[in-house]
């Protein structure tokens, strides 16, 4: 029978996929589900969570929510469970059914048709959030939260298939940043090292909280990516730069999501600081990349990419290259998705199979349907939770297969909190 | 089920041993040492999981998971209390783990520790000496029943 999102009921489906997986922790579905239907707090909840101790999701990268934010309420971005499973808050609106964010007790709960079904928890605003740069720039800008000992920078709003129109089909980025500062949230597009070196110092002041950080961005593939690399370097120098000052290291623990470079250009991201390296094909079955995005398709190609992401290996070491997936587009509207379950789940398992024999780690963030992406304006709805609960069982079993010994440590169940396969991890 | 001053006060003191047990899937029981154990305030235990993929580790996800209890015992010289409590939350982020990590680094300045364990007692058996041995003697005929003859 065919599965349609909007009139499946989130309790029902919930429930199901339960009891046809009693082996999967339940905080873990959980965390699935609320990344698909996302959540709807209610007005004390909202009004408890504006207290300046918590952080407050500052909404550059991606919007992750399924309808626009336009309400002047701040929201944060990563919480976790009781047992430590982090989560993305992501709206919905009613048609997605979502779950409820409540007040119990003064406590924050997750419910659904009123059961209490998780206590959560939301972090402490990091200290340099509300420090600003020589330049004018509010540090929160420059470096995000992203989980409870990570943050993240963004060093382009603006990716250049977007110019083209050749963006991937489920990316939002330049619209979320015309959005956002439509909103009057926006502040800049791109990042300075300046801004960058200043943000990295006052973070790293926060001593014993972090241990892992990320740079990421819009793609510019003018003289063969060469300008996006020179100016990511200047930046990575940068934030090396800073832990050399505060903390004394000659290396921090970053990674980079970048496009698959040449061997030597992957050699200058290592020597300037990089530890981890992220090239995101997305999804795995040829053809429907070469539709979902063509943009790298143009760019790169789907067997150079893989090529390239493979040779990587050479120079940052087994399991510190990830090859990025969204999962959940395998089940996109035809042609782009699969209309079965088990053909979508396991097109991406052959993938998963392939880079671990290869000591590249499969991760990604799951899909979510954002305003302004092509997939939003063709109408695409989730995947069924079903389809979630097979494909991050399927990986967690290929993990085990290929043995621990490759694991992506960057990328862990503090780390990810949009996506399930790093929770699976914990039971390795 | 509250903690007593005294359990906290034995908690407390860096003589004591003190020792955790968990279960696995297969309800396999998995005992280590402790040392950060201490009692939060009169609800809580906590301790610092050093590491991500300890058995401990899992054993506890396991347990706070499926509900199950785990086991605490705590002992110096004639005192000695055991505890059954809940695993009830994974701390990763905040004040107390800042505090609990502050600990750990102070002695193991090279640790990464994964995060505090928070457990709430359902039980607190006292397990002294003195007082197990006053329980036997409450029991009816102890002197005549319980006693080893001829003992040196
Ligand atoms: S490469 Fe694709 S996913 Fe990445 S920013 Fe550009 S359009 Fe978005």
């Amino acid at each position: 029978m065919e599965y349609k999102f909007l009139e499946s009921k989130r309790k029902e489906e919930f429930d199901i996929v339960c009891q046809k997986h009693p082996n999967a922790p339940r905080s873990f579905l959980l965390k699935t589900d609320l990344l698909r239907r996302g959540l709807a707090p209610t007005e004390p909840a909202m009004k408890r969570l504006q207290d300046p101790y918590y952080e407050h999701c500052p909404e550059v990268l991606f919007q992750w929510h399924h309808a626009d934010r336009t309400t002047d309420y701040k929201v944060p971005g990563p919480f976790c469970f009781n047992d430590g499973t982090c989560v993305w808050f992501i709206l919905s609106p009613p048609p997605y059914d979502p779950y409820t964010l409540d007040l119990i007790n003064d406590e924050f709960w997750i419910l659904s048709d009123g059961e209490p079904l998780e206590e959560v928890h939301f972090f402490k605003k990091p200290e340099y959030y509300d420090k600003m740069t020589t330049s004018g720039v509010p540090m929160q800008k420059v470096a995000n939260l992203g989980g409870p000992d990570m943050f993240y920078f963004c060093q382009s709003r603006h990716c250049h298939s977007w110019s083209e129109g050749l963006q991937c089909k489920f990316c939002d980025m330049d619209y979320n940043a015309k959005h956002q500062m439509k909103m009057g949230r926006g502040f800049k597009i791109r990042i300075t090292p300046d801004e960058i070196y200043e943000t990295t110092c006052e973070a790293l002041k926060e001593k014993g909280r972090w241990r892992f950080m990320f740079l990421t961005g819009g793609a510019d593939p003018r003289e063969k990516f060469e300008r996006e690399l020179e100016i990511n370097i200047s930046l990575i120098k940068a934030i090396t730069k800073a832990g050399k000052e505060i903390l004394g290291v000659d290396r921090l623990p970053l990674n980079i999501i970048m496009t698959p470079l040449e061997e030597e250009q992957n050699r200058r991201l290592f020597d300037a600081g990089i530890s981890g390296l992220g090239n995101y094909i997305e999804v795995w079955d040829k053809e429907k990349w070469k539709l979902t995005c063509p943009g790298k398709e143009k760019n790169i190609g789907y067997d150079k990419w893989i090529e390239k992401t493979l040779k990587a290996v050479d120079i940052f070491g087994k399991g510190n290259v990830v090859c990025g997936f969204v999962p959940g587009i395998e089940m996109a509207p035809p042609p782009y998705g699969f209309t079965d379950i088990d053909e979508a789940v396991n097109s991406s398992l052959t993938g998963y199979d392939f880079l671990l024999k290869n000591g590249v780690i499969p991760v990604g963030s799951n899909w979510s349907v954002m305003p302004g992406t092509e997939f939003f304006k063709m109408g695409a709805t989730p995947p069924p939770l079903e389809f979630y609960a097979k494909l991050d069982i399927g990986r967690y079993e290929l993990m085990k297969k290929h043995e621990i010994g490759i694991l992506a440590h960057q990328w862990y169940y503090k780390h990810q909190p949009l996506a399930g396969h790093v929770d699976w991890l914990r039971l390795l | 089920m509250k903690i007593s001053l005294e359990l906290k006060g034995l908690l407390e003191d860096p003589e004591s041993v003190k020792l955790l047990t968990t279960t696995d899937k297969d309800g396999v029981p998995h005992t280590v040492l402790k040392g950060s154990l201490a009692a939060l305030d009169e609800d809580f235990l906590a301790y610092v999981e050093l590491f991500e993929g300890s058995r401990s580790q899992k054993n506890m996800l396991h347990n706070l998971w499926f509900k199950k209890l785990v086991t605490i015992a705590v002992c110096k010289g004639g005192l000695a209390y055991q505890i059954k409590g809940e695993p009830y939350r994974f701390i990763i982020e905040g004040a107390l783990r800042d505090s609990f990590f502050k600990e750990v680094w102070k002695r193991m300045p090279e640790a990464n520790p994964s995060g505090v364990w928070l457990i709430r007692p359902k039980e607190v058996i006292d397990e002294s000496y003195e007082t197990q041995l006053k329980k036997e003697q409450d029991r009816i005929n102890y002197s005549i029943w319980f006693q080893y003859l001829g003992r040196p």
